[in-house]
């Protein structure tokens, strides 16, 4: 076997993979389960990223999306309970025709790329440059600090505006005489507290939970 | 090449073998100790010392009834505690106790695998063992390992950054993200010139593995024992192993970033020879591991527990601006002396 | 050099961007048509990667990062708004969340 066939089986897996955990993402039921099939996917791209000697982005994709956000989702569905959503129906009316239209995108794509890849001209950073910065990581640095330095800044400063942005709006809590920032911890617990017992004794459906 | 097959299989099966074989021990160390700083004897029946005690509760772990709490989710109450105990074992494969060996006219690695981004992988893992918690607390259907859990991911995920800020200085000074690079180039233990990433690092460390005083994802006061509750027999195991396996790692992880690792031996080996020199500097990095376990099971058996919002405000309005001095100390310091 | 061929990397690239369309389509859950906008993402990402490789330039590598910052972004304000939506109106269905007025 020679090492481009095992290169191209490893690229199957990883490909198959991550496709048949997307898929869960948009099955599932339960949004706790979505959420872990979005890391399985995370995990095999970063399995392809490694594949392309990108191994930087590799770490960054588990860092990122499932150190950090994938949690933050988590998080999110913990503090609102949102086991008891499960019975809802799931899917919308429309389903069947919105699949029926994304085949057909999807066999566009594989059309358009069959038919017209021509690669243009090759850019400065072959695997010999990159192999003479001293590898990925650091020819990744020599690129985003040198040439693309104040993307890379203004990038800080979009993150910078998330920040205040998400702290501006999950502080607001309308139905609720008080912030959360003047509540205790005890009190704030004490919620999440009667919370989780509406979850744990599994409290009979109102009509419009069950759905319609 | 079969000589390489046979060397990665070794190593890797060293590299598996040393969380298992050290934790338990370690358990009866810490007992003891903690019997020791709180004024008692602690296990001392089975065997010299109690020394088989871990043993003897391995055993009976194993022994016990295996159960799965009515209401639980038992897909994901199944696979959280592999969750958490795969990252922690993973992570063992870049960890170093030394650096080379010449031996035999051959080059051996005291380190399973040298990547080139050993420090993101190490990160990455442990963004990863968040999960094994969260699943855990969110799929046994009970409160107390909710909150637990709730706790322990906004914890884990605050800690997690401050244990990569800590880290970025170490790699701005070194210059390089492979861990065996990094020893290499310590002349002087980073501790030293970064003295307050060190700090940082210990802390982010101490709370990344659910320690006291950051033990608030367990709590055994307040919320039982937090995320672990529902488990019982070999799946409680599991929880018990990777936190000691991962305190394990946190100390290599210092002795070999922040310590120097194996620092001050390679400076005798003009004097004492090469093999000497490395069998030097593996003796000295493991008693560097083994006093910053002392150190772990000392700060346990003395401080007491932070609140939720002492350790919050710990971690934001404290450690984070101490972590971005850090980087701006190994910034000017690259700038300067090691230029 | 890339292996396997340009092509493979692109029909993966597409095939997670059409799942997570089809999710944000299909999905009446507000947090499953968040996560199906992060496959999307992803699926974007793959591509600027393969055609990274491809053609010898970093600056697809390096566009990643922006990517993945815009991820995280979006996930925090949109992570925020949810917490706020589902604490206003109790329901995360996005069929029933169709006024513009709270």
């Amino acid at each position: 076997m020679t090492s481009e066939t095992l290169l191209t089986l490893i690229f199957a897996y990883f490909a198959l993979a991550s496709v048949v955990f997307a898929v869960l993402v948009i099955m599932l039921r339960n949004p706790v389960q979505c959420a872990l099939s979005l890391v399985g996917v995370v995990f095999h791209l970063a399995g392809i990223f490694i594949l392309l000697r990108a191994e930087f982005l590799a770490a960054a994709h588990i860092i990122i999306y499932a150190g950090a956000i994938i949690v933050l989702f988590l998080f999110t569905m913990m503090l609102l309970n949102i086991g008891a959503v499960e019975r809802v129906r799931q899917f919308h009316v429309q389903a069947p025709l919105a699949i029926v239209i994304g085949a057909i995108l999807f066999l566009e794509f594989i059309v358009l790329t069959g038919a017209t890849i021509t690669i243009g001209a090759q850019g400065p950073h072959s695997p010999a440059w990159v192999a003479g910065q001293g590898g990925n990581v650091q020819a990744l640095g020599q690129v985003l600090f040198r040439d693309y330095l104040l993307p890379f800044e203004v990038a800080s400063v979009l993150l910078t505006a998330a920040v205040v942005g998400a702290i501006v709006l999950a502080r607001q809590r309308p139905r609720r005489p008080r912030s959360s920032s003047e509540m205790g911890v005890s009190e704030w617990m004490a919620e999440r507290y009667e919370k989780a017992n509406v979850r744990s004794s599994n409290r009979p459906n109102s009509a419009e939970e069950i759905g319609d | 090449m079969t000589e390489l097959v046979i060397a990665v299989i070794f190593k890797s099966i060293i590299a598996f073998a040393v969380p298992l074989l050290v934790v338990p021990p370690l358990i009866w160390g810490e007992r003891r100790l903690l019997g020791r700083i709180q004024s008692r004897l602690g296990p001392n029946r089975v065997g010299p010392f109690g020394a088989f005690q871990t043993l003897a509760d391995a055993v009976k772990l194993l022994g016990k009834e295996d159960m799965i709490p009515a209401g639980a989710d038992r897909a994901l109450f199944i696979l959280a505690p592999f969750l958490l105990l795969v990252p922690s074992f993973m992570a063992w494969s870049v960890v170093p106790v030394g650096t080379e060996l010449h031996i035999f006219g051959r080059v051996i690695g005291l380190y399973a695998t040298d990547l080139n981004v050993g420090v993101l992988y190490i990160v990455a893992l442990t963004s990863v063992a968040v999960y094994g918690i969260v699943m855990a607390g969110w799929a046994s259907n009970s409160k107390y390992a909710l909150l637990g859990s709730l706790r322990s991911s906004a914890q884990m995920i605050s800690y997690e950054i401050m244990l990569g800020i800590a880290l970025v200085g170490v790699v701005v000074l070194a210059g390089s993200l492979s861990l065996p690079e990094i020893v290499r180039q310590q002349q002087v233990p980073f501790a030293i010139p970064l003295i307050i990433g060190a700090f940082v690092f210990v802390c982010a460390a101490l709370a990344e593995t659910n320690r006291a005083p950051f033990d608030l994802p367990e709590a055994e006061t307040e919320l039982v024992s937090g995320y672990h509750v529902e488990y019982s027999g070999w799946r409680f195991s599991f929880f018990f192993l990777s936190e000691y396996a991962n305190m394990l790692l946190a100390s290599f992880l210092v002795s070999a970033v922040f310590l120097g690792g194996g620092w001050p031996a390679q400076f005798l080996e003009p004097y004492i020879g090469h093999l000497f020199t490395t069998l030097l500097a593996v003796g000295i990095m493991m008693s560097k591991v083994f006093l910053f376990l002392f150190i772990y099971f000392w700060i346990r058996a003395t401080l007491p527990r932070f609140r939720y919002d002492q350790m919050m405000n710990f971690c934001w309005k404290v450690l984070l601006p101490l972590g971005l001095l850090n980087l701006a100390v190994a910034t000017v310091l690259k700038l300067t002396i090691y230029a | 050099m890339i292996i396997p061929a340009l092509e493979y990397y692109l029909v993966l690239g597409a095939a997670l961007f059409i799942i997570g369309l089809l999710g944000v389509l299909v999905r009446r859950n507000l947090l499953i048509v968040f996560m199906s906008i992060e496959l999307i993402l992803l699926g974007a990402n793959v591509t600027f990667v393969g055609f990274a490789v491809a053609l010898d330039n970093m600056l697809g590598q390096a566009f990643v990062i922006f990517s993945l910052t815009v991820a995280a972004a979006e996930a925090a304000v949109g992570l925020a708004i949810i917490v706020a939506l589902s604490r206003h109106r109790d329901t995360l269905n996005v069929d029933e969340i169709n006024t513009l007025k709270g």
